[in-house]
């Protein structure tokens, strides 16, 4: 699916850049957090902004992933990259080899929520109880509630920056287990939780609205709370050895302005200010 | 009139006279036509061969690499820490099975919910059972802190490794600029001047710099000069590690373990003893108390073997190649993108696919060749025209959207089915997970069938008709003579179709990509019938999964390829096979 949007926003790109010659484009590639509705809508309302001052700008945005804005901006495909996690070491190292020194700039946070099946007791989960559970240290349901059923932990694959950065923050950097499954993407793993009354799995903010699927607060602290333990900031990255493009600059800056941050609440994400 | 020779009929069907291009008539010039494509697909075919195996070389180096560090940074010792506590949380797991046992029990005796709540969260069995979860959280937290410090030491080398090799890039650039044949590229031109900018004023060049200035001899100096500081700076940051020293922070403390473990076995046996004060009011469930009280006993009694096993372990033992191909071939875990160690094992994806390559065949191969014995032998003209036609069309559906059907419609009606209480006598009923080994391979059976019928088919047409017409003159039926004479003779067909619908089978991606589950696990094979609707992985759809993301070149990128040669072995192994066969029993009829 990821490819069909890449094609066609490439296409889309592409008629509008042969319909007037003056039309720039801004290259963006990455986390699918943020490539999936944030950078998309954003970039639309600059797209109009800018539109009424008679520029024609052109977005290519392929949301495939954080490993992929990285490795982007490393090998020059892409202006800005998109990331849900920090640049690995091995990363920066390989950026440095090639001369390249990757900036972060911190446009959103997210906050990864862990969702239930409805039909579940449970209220409220303990970061102890979130790594017991995906660690498979515990894998019935009679470990943590008094309900009985083997828990279907339901987990991003490992090209996912979520995979990644939950395993940080929920799991005390421990190995997934066995048990878990690797979905796709939040789609699935929303969709799998929401028909499983034994299915538990983690979820950006925009797919708690799921029907059927139940927000639990961990330690107490709501997704939305500033104290929530499972938000994580989301990145554009650019090459600080290479100049952008005034146009790219400005988008940068517009996703910061007021108007942008209205967009990243808009869409379920945390505003940096 | 009859005796006048008649022209036309003296005439060739052919006309001699051909055209001649660049010397060639024109059937040498097909000829050539045809053999050039021939040719061309065969090298194409190598060169993806060759490709295969040049990627997936490196591996075995790699994978040594990596075992040898985790060897050294102490990280297998952690291991071995780690299998007792593995050990403990077992302990744990079979407690927390009795008690969801005590559960159900209270549920079918008719308590309520508030009754069951009251039961379980009562203070004697919040003693047993969280004591028993609580006991271990020292244990725990010593195992993390010697992983960490483990982690630490593996990272700090690799780090050091990577920062070697840009300072070697570096050196290679820094000679490059010095030559006299160097001329700024954009990017060095760009680098040059943010260089510059971080400079203090005193050292700028007289005349400021902008992007069209034109670069001197002197500039190309300073450019050197810059990057050789920035080399040095990235030398400094290297700290060479040592692993024989780094190794004690390591395995020290080892009494202060023995001491933990000592703890943990107090405590147990405290928590144990409490269970007594809960009234199970069920034999079973004692029972199975008491089957809890004697694990802990052998837990406590392999402590002494753990222990020795620790003081045992030699950081300065040697991996070898062979072993690494071996964890690899016979690894039991895959596990990629860990903080501690990446695994890569072939057994659970290999498993997961033949598992689901026997279910799509149980099903496959009854509709596939009992559709083609029907169409050739049985069905009348009408009937194989409509027949033959339809089940070949199955073939053009994309596999995506047999996939999409599988998890909206298939697994989901799959599971409401088991779901029913008139259906709770099947083994394995009520189904939990939609998306499993038996949804994806009942698919897969739907992709097999065109294959198997139609090679199938074609089988049994080739039987001589003179078999077919000397059985029927001897008086047997048709339908005996179907099946003792015409289904034995096309056997070696039918078998070398069975086989390349098995082949078609285990190479598939989309269906099992969406359908299987994606559990990086060997399936339970414990649980009798229950194996078939647990959620697996694939050869095909691990590639699939992570191969957009991985850094090429890196260990990951190579054991992917590892297993596309494993995959590509055992399609060779079954095209292979299907050949044998036809060759060694199809000759029965002549």
């Amino acid at each position: 699916m990821k490819t069909i949007l890449r094609t066609l926003t490439a296409i889309a790109a592409f008629t509008v850049a042969a319909q007037a010659g003056a039309t720039e484009t801004i290259v963006i590639k990455g986390s699918d957090t943020l490539g999936a509705k944030m950078v998309p809508q954003i970039a639309e309302a600059f797209k109009a902004a800018k539109a009424k001052a008679g520029i024609e700008v052109a977005f290519e945005i392929a949301a495939e992933g954080s490993s992929t804005g990285v490795a982007s901006v490393i090998d020059g495909t892409a202006e800005i990259g998109m990331s849900s996690r920090d640049p690995k070491q091995k990363e920066l190292a390989k950026a440095k080899t090639n001369g390249i020194d990757m900036k972060t700039i911190t446009v959103a946070k997210d906050g990864i929520a862990i969702i239930v099946n409805e039909s579940n007791p449970l209220t409220a989960i303990s970061l102890e109880e979130i790594e017991l559970i995906f660690s498979g240290d515990v894998t019935d349901w009679s470990g943590i509630t008094a309900q009985t059923g083997d828990i279907s932990a339901y987990t991003r694959n490992t090209s996912s920056g979520t995979y990644a950065v939950f395993q940080k923050l929920g799991m005390n950097s421990r190995d997934y287990g066995s048990e878990t499954q690797k979905m796709a993407g939040n789609e699935q793993i929303a969709s799998e939780v929401a028909k499983n009354p034994n299915g538990i799995g983690y979820v950006g903010l925009a797919y708690i609205g799921t029907p059927g699927v139940k927000v639990l607060p961990v330690e107490g602290a709501a997704p939305d709370s500033a104290a929530y333990p499972l938000a994580r900031p989301l990145y554009y990255l650019v090459n600080k050895g290479k100049e952008l493009t005034p146009l790219a600059e400005e988008f940068i800056n517009f996703s910061l302005s007021e108007a942008g941050q209205e967009i990243v609440k808009r869409v379920h994400f945390l505003p940096i200010k | 009139m009859a005796s006048k020779p008649h022209h036309d009929s003296d005439k060739p069907a052919f006309s001699k006279r051909r055209a001649l291009l660049f010397g060639q008539d024109s059937d040498s010039i097909i000829k050539i036509f045809f053999g050039s494509n021939a040719m061309v697909a065969i090298v194409i075919l190598a060169l993806i061969t060759i490709f295969l195996f040049k990627e997936g070389a490196g591996f075995a180096g790699l994978y040594h690499k990596s075992l040898e560090e985790y060897r050294l940074s102490g990280l297998e010792y952690v291991d071995i820490l780690k299998e007792k506590r593995e050990d403990y949380t077992e302990l744990t797991r079979y407690l927390n099975d009795v008690k969801s046992d005590w559960i159900n029990d209270l549920k079918d005796s008719g308590g309520s919910q508030a009754e069951i709540n009251k039961a379980v969260f009562s203070p004697e069995a919040k003693a047993l059972f969280l004591g028993t979860m609580r006991a271990g959280s020292d244990l725990k937290k010593f195992v993390k802190i010697k992983m960490d410090v483990a982690i630490e030491i593996r990272d700090q080398n690799t780090t050091n490794q990577n920062l070697l090799e840009t300072v070697e890039n570096y050196q290679t650039r820094i000679a490059e600029v010095r030559s006299e044949k160097y001329t700024f590229s954009p990017e060095d031109r760009a680098k040059y001047l943010l260089l510059l900018k971080e400079l203090p004023k005193t050292n700028q060049p007289a005349t400021a710099i902008t992007a069209d200035t034109k670069l001197t001899a002197a500039n190309r100096e300073q450019f050197a000069a810059l990057l050789e500081v920035e080399a040095q700076k990235i030398i400094a940051n290297i700290q060479p590690v040592d692993f024989s020293k780094t190794i004690v922070n390591v395995t020290d403390e080892q009494a202060r373990y023995a001491q933990i473990l000592a703890e943990l076995e107090t405590k147990l046996t405290e928590v144990v003893a409490t269970a007594d004060a809960i009234d199970f009011n069920n034999a079973a469930i004692d029972e199975r108390i008491e089957t809890f009280k004697s694990l802990n006993k052998i837990f406590f009694a392999n402590i002494d073997a753990h222990l020795a096993k620790l003081a045992q372990w030699d950081q300065n033992a040697a991996v070898s190649l062979p072993q690494a191909i071996s964890s690899f071939i016979t690894g039991k875990d895959w596990i990629t993108a860990s903080d501690q160690q990446d695994w890569y094992g072939l057994l659970p994806l290999l498993s997961g696919s033949l598992l689901i390559s026997a279910i799509a065949l149980f099903f496959a191969i009854p509709f596939g060749v009992g559709a083609a014995i029907y169409v050739n032998q049985i069905a009348g003209p009408n009937e194989r025209n409509f027949i033959k036609p339809y089940v070949e069309f199955i073939s053009a559906i994309p596999s995506v959207v047999i996939g999409f059907f599988g998890v909206v419609v298939f697994g989901e009606a799959i599971r409401l089915l088991s779901q029913l209480d008139a259906l709770q006598w099947v083994p394995f009923f009520p189904v939990q997970e939609r998306l499993n080994a038996f949804t994806a391979g009942c698919l897969l059976a739907l992709m097999a069938i065109p294959t198997i019928f139609t090679l199938a088919e074609d089988a049994i047409n080739n039987i001589p008709r003179h078999f077919k017409e000397a059985s029927l003159a001897m008086g047997a039926t048709p339908l005996q003579t179907t099946i003792r004479v015409i289904v034995p003779t096309a056997l070696s067909g039918i078998i070398s179709a069975i086989m390349l619908g098995f082949g078609r089978v285990i190479g598939e991606t989309m269906v099992v990509l969406l359908c299987a589950g994606n559990r990086i696990k060997i399936p339970n094979f414990t649980e009798g019938l229950g194996v078939f609707v647990e959620p697996v992985h694939t050869m095909t759809g691990i590639i699939a999964q992570e191969m957009g993301e991985v850094v090429h070149g890196s260990l990951h990128y190579r054991a992917l390829f590892m297993v596309g040669i494993v995959l590509f072995f055992i399609s060779l192994l079954i095209n292979f096979s299907a050949q044998w066969v036809v060759k060694r029993y199809g000759k029965l009829g002549d």
